[in-house]
C-alpha cells in the first residue's frame, strides 16, 4: 500500500541521520571498483498482446520468444513499413512493392526500387508468413522474417540504404524514438526495427474466401458449380495442383524446378545451396489471393491465371534439365482450365483486404 | 541529543575508515592459473605492411589495389604440449583493414603450448544473427560481412581494382576485384602456427604475433579473368582462394 511519508516523520529531516546518511553515500561511492556505471536496462512499458486471427483451419502460427506479438510492435511495424524514410533517397518505402490492395504485391513484372532501379524477381505476396517457419523469398535464403526484413533494406536494386543508416534516421525522429521506446523499450536499432516490419508482417492473414466459407461451413453454396468442380480438379491427380498447393496456407513451402524457361538463367535456390540438383528451383507461393497478385512465376513472366494454368497443362518446356519430375502433361480440356481458373478466383479474401485497405494510411 | 551526535559520528568514522581495513583483511589471493592471450596481427602484403589504395602486384605479376580486406577468425584451438587441445570457445574476430589488429583471445591456462589453429569462418558462426549483436565483430559491419539474401556471413572479403589497361594505375576506373567467400561448407580451417612453442605466464605480456600475408591468397589467380566471385557464382575461384588460405597465415 503506497503511504506518503509526513514532514515529521522523515527520517532525513534529523540533522544527525543526514550526516549518517550522507557520510555512508560518501563510503558507497568511495568503495565502488572502477569502471562503467551501468543504469538499469530499460524494459517495454507493459503492453497488451496482438489480437492475433488464428483461423481453425491453418497450422498454428508461430512467434520468436524475442518478438511476441503486441499492439504497440504491430503498429510500429506497420508505421515503418509504409514510411520510404527507409529508403536511400526517401522515394519507396516497403508499401510501395506490397500494396494492400492487390494482397501486398505490386502488379509489376519487376518492381521498381529507388532510382528506378529493377529487381530481378516478382514481389511475392506477403500473406500468411506466420504460419510459414522458415523459407522466405523465393530462394529460401533466409531463415526468418527478422532477417528478411535486411534484404530490401539493404538490397541495391530495392531500398539501398544501409541498415545502421536506417536507424540513424530513425533517432532524429523523436515520435519513432518514442514508439520504439514503447515497442521494444529500447531506442531505433537494427534488432528493433527489423523485428518491428516482421511483426507487422505477421498480421497479414488471409484466411475468409469463400473457398475458407465452404471450408468452415461444408455449405456448398460458397462456391459455383465451375468452382466446385475446379476445386476437385486442383485436389486430384489429374489437375495434380495439391502436390505443391495442398494444404489451407495453398503451399507446401517447398522448392520446385517448374520449367518455365527452358534453360536455367536464375538458378534460385541453386545459388542458396551451391547444389546443381537445386538449379531452377523456386519456393512454391502460396495461391491465396492468387487472383489479385499478377503477373505470375518468380520473374512475372506469365501475365493471367489461363497462362498459368496451360503452362502446367504442358508440362512445362522439356528441354529444361533440371525440370520437376512432377511436370507433365495433364491432358486438361477447355473446360477444365476455366474451372481450375474458376476456383483459384474464389481464393480471394475480400475481408482481408477490406481490413489492410488503409494500412498505409499512418496513425 | 549531544549524546546521539557523537554517537553518529563515530560511526560515520568508522565507516570511512572500512575501505583501508577491507583492503588489510583481504585473504591471500590463490596462485594465477589463467592469464590473458593477445592475438596481435599483421596484415601484410608479402613482406611489406597491407597498404589500401595502393598498387600491388600480385605473385602473377598482376596490379591490383585493395579497398577493404575483412575476414572472421574463429574455432582457436590451443595445442598444448602433450598434444591435448584446448578449444577457446565463443572468440570470434573480425580481422580487417583499417582497424585494431590485436585482439584478447580471453583467459587461457598457463602453461606451455606447440601451436594453435584456428578457421576463417565456420558453420557454427552461420547459427548467429547480426540483428542480435549492435555492437562487435557479428553486427552488422560496413562494408558488409553479412549476406542479407543468403543469411550468414561473409567469412572473408576483398575489395578492390584490378589494373586491365597495364597504366600503372587501380582504381575505380579499371575493372573491380570482389572476392566474397562464405556459405556453412565454405569454413576455411588454417591447421596450424606451430612454428615455435609458447608459454602462458601468469605476470608476462602473452602476445602472439601472427602474419597475415594477403598477396598469398591470390596465388595462382589469374586477375586478368578471375576477379568476381559471391562463392556460389564463381565456385572454381572461390575454392582456389580457399586452397590458399592456409600459406596466409603464419607466426611471425
Amino acid at each position: 500500500m503506497y503511504r506518503a511519508y509526513s514532514q515529521q516523520n522523515s527520517p532525513l529531516l534529523q540533522p544527525g541521520k543526514w550526516l549518517l546518511a550522507a557520510l555512508v553515500c560518501i563510503h558507497a561511492l568511495g568503495c565502488q571498483r572502477a569502471g562503467p556505471l551501468l543504469s538499469e536496462p530499460d524494459t517495454p512499458q507493459a503492453d497488451e498482446p496482438y489480437p492475433f486471427y488464428q483461423p481453425e483451419n491453418f497450422p498454428e502460427a508461430t512467434f520468436p520468444d524475442d518478438n511476441r506479438l503486441t499492439t504497440s510492435r504491430v503498429n510500429l511495424g506497420k508505421r515503418l513499413f509504409f514510411d520510404p524514410v527507409l529508403s536511400r533517397d526517401g522515394s519507396i518505402s516497403c508499401g510501395s512493392c506490397h500494396l494492400p490492395e492487390k494482397a501486398f504485391t505490386d502488379g509489376r513484372q519487376l518492381s521498381a526500387g529507388v532510382a528506378g532501379r529493377l529487381g530481378m524477381r516478382n514481389a511475392p505476396s506477403l500473406v500468411n508468413m506466420a504460419f510459414l517457419p522458415r523459407f522466405f523469398n523465393w530462394d529460401g535464403g533466409t531463415p526468418s522474417l527478422e532477417l528478411q526484413a535486411l534484404v530490401p533494406l539493404e538490397s541495391h536494386l530495392e531500398m539501398d540504404l544501409p541498415v545502421h543508416e536506417s536507424v540513424e534516421r530513425l533517432r532524429a525522429d523523436p515520435d519513432y524514438v518514442e514508439r520504439f521506446r514503447m515497442a521494444y523499450g529500447t531506442e531505433p536499432t537494427v534488432g528493433s526495427l527489423t523485428r518491428a516490419l516482421a511483426a507487422y508482417t505477421r498480421t497479414l492473414v488471409s484466411a475468409d474466401s469463400r473457398y475458407d466459407q465452404y471450408v468452415r461451413s461444408g455449405n456448398q453454396s460458397h462456391l459455383t458449380d465451375a468452382e466446385l468442380r475446379g476445386m476437385e480438379l486442383f485436389n486430384n491427380e489429374k489437375g495434380d495442383c495439391f502436390h505443391c498447393h495442398g494444404t489451407d496456407l495453398f503451399t507446401s513451402n517447398g522448392f520446385h524446378n517448374t520449367a518455365i524457361t527452358a534453360t536455367i538463367g536464375d538458378r534460385g535456390r541453386g545459388q542458396i545451396t551451391l547444389n546443381a540438383r537445386d538449379d531452377g528451383k523456386f519456393k512454391v507461393p502460396s495461391l491465396r489471393n492468387v487472383a489479385l497478385t499478377a503477373p505470375y512465376m518468380h520473374n512475372g513472366s506469365m501475365a493471367t491465371l489461363e497462362e498459368v494454368v496451360r503452362h502446367y497443362n504442358r508440362g512445362g518446356h522439356a528441354e529444361n534439365p533440371n525440370k520437376d519430375p512432377l511436370m507433365r502433361p495433364l491432358n486438361l480440356s477447355e473446360q477444365e482450365i476455366v474451372d481450375l481458373v474458376a476456383f483459384l478466383n474464389a481464393l480471394t479474401d475480400e475481408e482481408f483486404l477490406e481490413r489492410h485497405r488503409q494500412d498505409n494510411q499512418q496513425p | 541529543m549531544k549524546k546521539a551526535t557523537l554517537y553518529t559520528a563515530a560511526v560515520a568514522v568508522a565507516f570511512l575508515l572500512s575501505c583501508a581495513r577491507d583492503e588489510d583483511n583481504k585473504p591471500q589471493e590463490p596462485a594465477a592459473t589463467h592469464a590473458e592471450l593477445l592475438l596481435d596481427s599483421h596484415l601484410k602484403w608479402g613482406s611489406a605492411p597491407l597498404e589500401t589504395q595502393t598498387l600491388l602486384v600480385s605473385t602473377g605479376e598482376d596490379s591490383l589495389s585493395l579497398d577493404y580486406a575483412g575476414m572472421y577468425l574463429t574455432d582457436f584451438v590451443l595445442i598444448q604440449e602433450d598434444n591435448t587441445e584446448l578449444p577457446l570457445s565463443g572468440q570470434v574476430i573480425l580481422l580487417k583493414t583499417g582497424s585494431e589488429q590485436a585482439f584478447s583471445l580471453g583467459q587461457v591456462p598457463i602453461g606451455t603450448y606447440k601451436g594453435v589453429r584456428f578457421s576463417v569462418g565456420s558453420a557454427a558462426l552461420n547459427t548467429k544473427q547480426p540483428i542480435d549483436y549492435e555492437s562487435g565483430p557479428l553486427a552488422l559491419q560496413d562494408p558488409g560481412m553479412w549476406w542479407t539474401w543468403n543469411s550468414g556471413y561473409i567469412f572473408m572479403r576483398l575489395d578492390g581494382w584490378v589494373d586491365m589497361d597495364g597504366d600503372g594505375v587501380a582504381s575505380d576506373d579499371n575493372s573491380p576485384l570482389t572476392l566474397h567467400l562464405g556459405t556453412n561448407n565454405f569454413a576455411m580451417p588454417v591447421s596450424s602456427l606451430e612454428t615455435t612453442s609458447f608459454v602462458i605466464s601468469a605476470d608476462g605480456h602473452n602476445t602472439l604475433h601472427m602474419n597475415v600475408d594477403l598477396r598469398e591468397l591470390l596465388n595462382g589467380v589469374d586477375l586478368a579473368t578471375e576477379r568476381v566471385t559471391h562463392t556460389g557464382n564463381n565456385l572454381p575461384l572461390a575454392n582456389k582462394i580457399k586452397t590458399n588460405v592456409p600459406s596466409v597465415f603464419s607466426a611471425e
